[in-house]
C-alpha cells in the first residue's frame, strides 16, 4: 500500500533576527552570502514590516502566533504590572494566542524549533523547543526535558554573555562563533533525531553583533570588518547546507523554505530619551532626583514613556495613583502628539509618525495597549529611561532597531505591505 | 536519557495493559523513547515472565525505557526479573477483577502501588509519573513559568546590555 501513500510534506523556516533586506542584499553583491544570491534568484527576497513597536519580544510573537498586541498580549520586552508604575517580564505563559507549532499540532504535526525568541520558559508544544531570547536558564529552555542533557552535551549556548561581549569585541567574535557552532551541532542532531514536519532555527547572533558593532559591518575599513563578514559567511554556510539537506530529504521542497528577520536595523545617530523630553516640556515628574524606575515617579504627572516608544497617559482609572481624569486625556494625547511629532535634532524631524494604541491593536488585550506608539527616522533611537535628563545623547551601542526593512524570502511572488504577522498563515497554507 | 523498565503487575491483566498504555502515551508526549511490551504483542511470541524480562533487560541496556504489562504472578520470577533489569521499577495496580487461572502473589515491595478499586486510571498514571520522576528515572515535568527575583535581574541586565531598557 506504499505507493498509494500520500508523500509527507515537510516545511523549513530560518530566522535571521535583525538583519535589514538592505544589508542582505550588500552581502550578496560583495560576494559574502552565495547560498543566499542563490536563494534570491530562485525566488522572492521582500522587505516586510516588523511589528509595531520593532523590537524581537512582540515581532517574533507576531510571528509565531500570526496575531499582534491586542490579541496575543506582548506590548514589549517590559510591561506594567496590573495598575502599578511597577515593571513586569512578560514570558511565553504570558502569550495568549495559540502559536503556529499549536496549530500544526492539531493536524498531527510535529515542530523542531530552535532558539526562538520570545518562547522563555519552554512549555510543551507538539514537537521540541528550545526557548531562545531572553531565556537565562537551559534547564527552563528545553522541551521535552529528555533533550536536555544532549542538548547540553552539545555545548550549546543559550546567547552570548552580553555583558562582557559589549565592551570586549574580540570576545564577540569569539562567542558570535561558538554560540553559531553549538547551534548548528544541535540542528544536526535534531534533525535526524526527531520525527518532525516543521524544522525552525533562529540565529540570533546578528542582532548582537549588530548592536554592539554595526560599523564593523558597515565599515570596510573598520578592524572587526573581515570578521563580520567572516560571521555572515558562516550563516550563509549554514544556510546552504540546511537547504540542500532539506530539499534532498523526504518531503522537502524548495517551496516550502522560510527565511526571514524580526526587524531591520541601522546606525544609531542619537538616542533620544523620551521620558526627559516629557519632564523638560513639564508633564514627568519624579519624586525623587535620580529616579532609578517609574515606579518614582510624582502621580502628579501627565505621561510617560516606557522602552522604546510607548507612551502612557497617567491615566486615573488605568494606573492606581494615576491623577489624568478621563475627559483630560485625549487632549493631553494631542498636545503630546503634536510637540513629539515636531521634536527635532539639529534641524532633522525626529520622530517618523504615531499611532494611537486602539489605532494599531485589537482584540481582548488592546486594552492593555499605550496610548501613543512612536516610531522614529532612521538614525533617532528611541528610549524610555528614565535615568537621564538630557534628551539626546549617546552610549557605546553602535545599532538599533528599524521598522519597515525586515525581510522575507519565499519561492511565492512578491506580497504587497508585507507584516510579520502575515507569515504564519502563509506557511500554514504550505504545509497543511 | 538512560534506559529503565517499569513493569505493571496487578491480578487484572486487562487493567495492567490499560494503565501501561497510558503511561506509555504519557512519555512519548514527554519525547521519551518507549517500547511496550504486553500479551498481544511479546505475548505471541514469548510465553514465560523470563523471556519477556530478557528482552525487557535489552532494550533496557540500549536506554529504551520499556513498559511491560505481560503477566508477571509469581514473586520469585519478579524478583529475578528485578534483579536481571536491573533500573526495574514495579507497579502494583491493586483491582478488584482477578482473570483466568492466575494464582496472583502480592509484592512485597512495588515502587508504586495504585489503588485502581479506589482510584481512577489517570490519577493511578499520574502517581507512577511522579514515582518516576521522585526516583529520578525521568525528568520532572513542573512547568514552572515565574520568574523569581534572581530570575528578573538576569533578564533586567541582559536587557539592559542590548539597550532594550
Amino acid at each position: 500500500m506504499a505507493l498509494f501513500r500520500k508523500k509527507k510534506k515537510r516545511a523549513m523556516i530560518l530566522g535571521l533576527d535583525g538583519v535589514p533586506i538592505g544589508l542582505i542584499e550588500r552581502l550578496m553583491d560583495a560576494g559574502v552570502m552565495p547560498a543566499f544570491r542563490d536563494l534570491s534568484q530562485k525566488g522572492t527576497l521582500q522587505s516586510m514590516k516588523a511589528s509595531l513597536p520593532e523590537i524581537s519580544a512582540v515581532s517574533w510573537t507576531d510571528f509565531m502566533t500570526g496575531t499582534q498586541s491586542g490579541e496575543h498580549g506582548i506590548f514589549g520586552f517590559t510591561d506594567f504590572r496590573d495598575g502599578s508604575y511597577e515593571l513586569k517580564f512578560p514570558n511565553f505563559s504570558d502569550v495568549k494566542s495559540r502559536t503556529l507549532w499549536d496549530k500544526l499540532g492539531d493536524q498531527g504535526k510535529r515542530s523542531i524549533v530552535v532558539n526562538q525568541p520570545s518562547t522563555y520558559p519552554a512549555r510543551p508544544i507538539p514537537g521540541c523547543l528550545i526557548s531562545g531570547f531572553v531565556a537565562i536558564n537551559i534547564k527552563k529552555s528545553v522541551h521535552p526535558l529528555t533533550l536536555l542533557r544532549r542538548v547540553v552535551e552539545e555545548g550549546y549556548s543559550i546567547d552570548i554573555p552580553t555583558m562582557q561581549c559589549r565592551n570586549d569585541h574580540d570576545l564577540l567574535m569569539r562567542e558570535l562563533d561558538e554560540t553559531l557552532k553549538g547551534r548548528q551541532r544541535v540542528v544536526d542532531w535534531l534533525w535526524e533525531d526527531q520525527d518532525w514536519d516543521l524544522f525552525e532555527l533562529v540565529i540570533t547572533g546578528t542582532d548582537r553583533l549588530q548592536h554592539f558593532v554595526w560599523n564593523s559591518v558597515e565599515d570596510p575599513s573598520h578592524p572587526l570588518h573581515q570578521e563580520a563578514m567572516d560571521y555572515y559567511a558562516n550563516i550563509d554556510r549554514l544556510i546552504g547546507q540546511l537547504i540542500e539537506r532539506f530539499v534532498e530529504g523526504p518531503g522537502g521542497d524548495l517551496s516550502r523554505i522560510f527565511l526571514l528577520s524580526d526587524h531591520g536595523f541601522c546606525a544609531i545617530e542619537q538616542e533620544v530619551r523620551l521620558n526627559a523630553w516629557l519632564e523638560q516640556e513639564g508633564y514627568l515628574r519624579f519624586l525623587t532626583d535620580e529616579p532609578k524606575e517609574l515606579t518614582d515617579v510624582d502621580p502628579q504627572s501627565k505621561a510617560f514613556f516606557l522602552d522604546p516608544a510607548r507612551l502612557y497617559i497617567n491615566r486615573k482609572g488605568r494606573f492606581e495613583k494615576g491623577t489624568v481624569e478621563e475627559e483630560e486625556a485625549e487632549a493631553v494625547l494631542e498636545e503630546l502628539t503634536e510637540g513629539l511629532t515636531s521634536l527635532d535634532h539639529n534641524g532633522n524631524r525626529v520622530v517618523r509618525f504615531t499611532l494611537k494604541g486602539m489605532e494599531v491593536y485589537a482584540g481582548p488585550h488592546a486594552d492593555r495597549a499605550p496610548d501613543l506608539i512612536l516610531t522614529s527616522h532612521r538614525g533617532y533611537d528611541l528610549k524610555g529611561t528614565v535615568k537621564e535628563k538630557s534628551v539626546f545623547g549617546k552610549t557605546d551601542l553602535e545599532g538599533m532597531h528599524s521598522w519597515d526593512d525586515a525581510f522575507f524570502w519565499s519561492l511565492r511572488p512578491k506580497i504587497e505591505d508585507l507584516k510579520i504577522s502575515d507569515l504564519s498563515d502563509i506557511i500554514m497554507a504550505e504545509l497543511v | 536519557m538512560r534506559g529503565f523498565t517499569l513493569w505493571v503487575i496487578g491480578p487484572s491483566v486487562s487493567n495492567n495493559e490499560s494503565l501501561a498504555r497510558a503511561v506509555e502515551g504519557d512519555l512519548l508526549e514527554r519525547g521519551v523513547r518507549v517500547e511496550r511490551l504486553d500479551a498481544g504483542s511479546i505475548g505471541s511470541f514469548v510465553e514465560s515472565s523470563q523471556g519477556v524480562a530478557f528482552v525487557a533487560n535489552l532494550l533496557t541496556r540500549n536506554d529504551v525505557v520499556c513498559i511491560c504489562s505481560t503477566p508477571a504472578p509469581k514473586s520469585a520470577e519478579r524478583q529475578a526479573n528485578r534483579k536481571l533489569i536491573g533500573r526495574y521499577v514495579e507497579a502494583y495496580a491493586k483491582s478488584s477483577e482477578a482473570e483466568g487461572e492466575i494464582s496472583f502473589e502480592e509484592p512485597d515491595k512495588p515502587e508504586v502501588v495504585c489503588d485502581l478499586i479506589q482510584e481512577s486510571e489517570e490519577e493511578s498514571m499520574t502517581q507512577i509519573l511522579k514515582t518516576l520522576e521522585i526516583l529520578g528515572f525521568i525528568p520532572p515535568s513542573d512547568f514552572d513559568d515565574e520568574y523569581s527575583d534572581e530570575d528578573e535581574d538576569k533578564i533586567r541586565q541582559r536587557l539592559q546590555d542590548l539597550g532594550y531598557i
